[in-house]
């Protein structure tokens, strides 16, 4: 699976998945996190989601493990039982590579990185970007041209 | 959409960018920051193009049935209804043509005739 089929399929899960963690960790801030981490897990191993025939229900799996870890991290009553049971089904860490592509991405501006997201997540021209932003086509590409080279020095 | 999922709690703005930019950051680590580059161009839609260029080949196709044609409808394959319309033509030019001279040898003989019977210049 491509980045940008992972983008099609699981984005739109993305307010379902917060909810479940919302009811399970009751923070919106840890529910927010928990989420991210499962998309970062996920996009970790495209390869294997594959052969994933509920990406809901594989989600809602993944999701619980990370919310049981949180629950467990944040409480002084050790969930020992709990944890071991579920501790296999957690995937292996990400990678490094996609934990600093997560950091570049980070490190820029908000402006920036809504260019990016129009770019890579929403794959529109560079034109289509111009006339959504009101800048012109030039003044994109000397602002991707600069993004690149940030990019390209943390990755 | 049952009621129970639209009283629930929709998941912030934030998110949905910060799950974006993740996607985004996956993208660039599997492609590079290269992935940034501008898309290919889309195709030319050639059916504009196509459209009009047919419409005036259609056009053209009328216009040149229509026209009126400028080389003569009489001509001939077989060379001797040629020469038979030739000839025919020629007959219909030499009948007035042979009356008229018929006319003038007759006004001449009167004319001799007359420069005969004349003994005198001053006869005339």
């Amino acid at each position: 699976m491509t980045p940008e089929e992972f983008a099609r399929l699981y984005l739109p899960l993305g307010n379902r998945f917060y909810q479940f963690a919302l009811r399970l960790l009751d923070s919106q801030e840890d529910a927010e996190d928990a989420v991210q981490d499962l998309y970062i897990k996920l996009l970790s191993d495209l390869e294997r989601l594959d052969t994933v025939q509920d990406p809901k229900a594989w989600g809602y799996v993944l999701l619980r493990n990370l919310c049981v870890d949180r629950i467990r991290s944040r409480s002084a009553r050790p969930q020992e039982a709990v944890s071991e049971a579920l501790a296999a089904e957690v995937p292996e860490e990400p990678s490094e590579r996609l934990e600093r592509a997560l950091a570049a991405v980070r490190s820029l501006s908000d402006a920036d990185r809504s260019l990016v997201r129009l770019r890579l997540v929403h794959d529109l021209p560079y034109d289509e970007i111009a006339r959504l932003t009101g800048k012109t086509e030039l003044a994109l590409r000397v602002a991707f041209y600069r993004i690149k080279n940030k990019i390209r020095k943390k990755i | 959409m049952t009621n129970t999922e639209n009283m629930e709690p929709k998941a912030p703005g934030e998110l949905r960018e910060r799950l974006e930019d993740t996607v985004s950051a996956a993208i660039l680590a599997e492609r590079g920051p290269q992935a940034l580059d501008d898309a290919p161009r889309r195709p030319v839609r050639w059916f504009w193009v196509a459209a009009p260029a047919l419409a005036l080949a259609c056009l053209t196709v009328v216009l040149a049935v229509r026209q009126p044609r400028l080389s003569p409808y009489d001509t001939f394959s077989d060379p001797a209804l040629a020469y038979a319309a030739l000839e025919q033509a020629f007959s219909a030019f030499s009948e007035p043509v042979g009356a008229g001279f018929n006319a003038i040898n007759v006004s001449l003989e009167s004319f001799d005739q007359t420069l005969e019977n004349a003994q005198t210049p001053q006869q005339l």
